[in-house]
């Protein structure tokens, strides 16, 4: 087989999957559910998805926060520009930073969860039974989960970079020997509430969408094998991650009117 | 025949390519209990599946009560999975429960009652509580009966039921059946290897064997079957009988 034919055949199936993860996708959103039982499930998947998340969040963004202050510190020391950290950090943070690094611990911590419990359920008929008792799977079990990914994603960015800042602003402070009050002059002079937060927070959106759409593709598609439901949930993060980055780079393109 | 509930002519099961079921013909009296049986593999799962509407046939005719098979009827059909196939993150009792809450918009205390009357039924009161890891063997199967007959269907399917049981909670299972049968006035079709219960339990067998029907006919005419699978299939079971008769 020749390069070119090969390349062809793989783009083809690219393609071809990217068709069928998106009708998958309408075929979510349109099944809205409105009995009792599944939107209680939704409720009961904030929980499992969103909340049992918090604390890897929180931890991370300390970290980040940290190490991006004193190299931020470093750069900035040799332009004799200190007093710009807070700037730098809460910029780089908010627009950046915090939504992808939110959506590649969140793919880890809640894509691959998602994958193998919806993937699981397949192996041991709990789908079957479901669709045998006339239990409509749409709004049951992917709806529930979808939205519950679509929630997090946002509220757990905001909480990343509060606390990505607040590590910052502990390191300059108590660790870099630097000014409290400029750290926090130079965010609220620079820092705009359009520009800054809300246009990272609107690419969590989409992450949101892409993330729970993905691992729940994947989940229901798995083989009925242990390896299937491994295969699938590594698949979940793998491709999840690279979109989350095509979409990042397209979104902030558009954002930055470079198109 | 007059009385079938379901009936199948000239059935084609594939499994992607490869044949698994040839022509085949049956008719599942209303209100009896018909058992499936025939060695691994065979297909008998893949025909169960086809019955209640989980795999498409590749050709031939399926008739449901005489309605298509994708109708409302569906609801009135329990399955009895041969995993169990309960749902982990939910207790005994709302595993009982999801399919009576999802279709009928009943008061809580309505539909506590349904399930506590599910679980007495099969003995299971005490466990409503705990969920499926914390059961044992044979709770796990009862519990997964509670959930078949929850909405008191009148075509039940056991895909089966005695699979990794000891012989005290196969039996104890095979009673529930029967007991089940008579109180729902319920149509059953049982998959299972358990010759000797089977014999006892249904009121008419199929025996599968190489893609096709060996036998089928009432208990009673399956040991003067002349066909030498349907001989060797029963011989063991019928020795064991014998001698613990003899005994």
């Amino acid at each position: 087989m020749s390069i070119t034919h090969y390349t062809l055949k793989k783009t083809k199936n690219t393609i071809q999957l990217v068709g069928r993860i998106f009708i998958f996708f309408l075929n979510i959103i349109t099944n809205i559910p409105y009995k009792k039982v599944d939107l209680y499930q939704i409720v009961l998947q904030l929980y499992y998805i969103g909340s049992q998340s918090v604390s890897i969040i929180i931890l991370s963004s300390i970290f980040v926060g940290s190490v991006l202050a004193i190299q931020g510190n470093y750069i900035l020391e040799m332009f004799g520009a200190n007093d710009q950290l807070g700037q730098l950090v809460a910029r780089s943070v908010l627009r950046e930073l915090g939504p992808v690094i939110t959506g590649l611990l969140f793919i880890g911590r809640a894509g691959s969860t998602i994958t193998s419990e919806v993937g699981i359920m397949q192996l041991t008929d709990q789908i079957d039974a479901l669709k045998s008792m006339r239990i409509d799977i749409s709004r049951y079990i992917l709806f529930p989960r979808f939205m519950a990914v679509f929630i997090s994603m946002p509220l757990l960015t905001m909480l990343f970079n509060a606390f990505a800042i607040i590590g910052a602003f502990l390191i300059s402070t108590y660790s870099l020997r630097l000014d409290s009050g400029l750290f926090l002059i130079s965010i609220k002079s620079y820092v705009s509430f359009w520009d800054d937060v809300m246009t990272g927070l609107f690419k969590t959106v989409f992450f949101g969408i892409i993330t729970a759409t993905i691992a729940l593709y994947y989940g229901i598609k798995s083989n009925k094998s242990s390896t299937g439901v491994a295969q699938a949930s590594t698949k979940t993060v793998v491709y999840s991650s690279i979109v989350l980055l095509l979409c990042d780079y397209i979104l902030t393109s558009m954002l930055m009117r470079l198109w | 025949m007059e009385n079938s509930i379901i009936q199948t002519k000239n059935l084609n099961i594939y499994h992607e390519t490869q044949c698994i079921l040839r022509d085949i013909n049956i008719n599942i009296q209303a209100n009896k209990t018909t058992a499936f049986m025939g060695p691994s593999g065979v297909g008998k799962s893949s025909l169960l599946q086809v019955l209640c509407g989980q795999k498409k046939p590749k050709s031939g005719q399926l008739t449901f009560h005489n309605v298509n098979q994708n109708s409302e009827k569906n609801l009135k059909t329990g399955i009895l999975f041969q995993n169990n196939a309960l749902l982990l993150h939910l207790t005994v009792f709302e595993n009982v429960a999801l399919p009576i809450r999802y279709h009928f918009n009943l008061p809580e205390t309505i539909i506590e009652d349904i399930v506590l009357m599910k679980l007495h039924a099969v003995n299971l009161e005490h466990a409503a509580n705990l969920y499926p890891e914390q059961l044992s063997g044979g709770m796990l199967r009862r519990a997964a009966i509670a959930r078949s007959i929850a909405m008191d269907p009148n075509l039940i399917f056991y895909d089966e039921p005695f699979a990794g049981q000891d012989p005290i909670n196969t039996e104890s299972i095979a009673k529930l059946i029967r007991k089940m049968n008579q109180y729902l006035d319920a149509t059953s079709i049982i998959i299972t290897h358990e010759v000797n219960l089977t014999l006892q339990l249904a009121d008419y067998i199929y025996i599968f064997d190489k893609q096709t029907i060996a036998f089928h006919g009432p208990p009673h005419k399956v040991t003067s079957s002349k066909n030498d699978f349907v001989k060797s299939f029963l011989t063991p079971s019928i020795q064991t009988q014998l001698s613990t008769s003899e005994k």
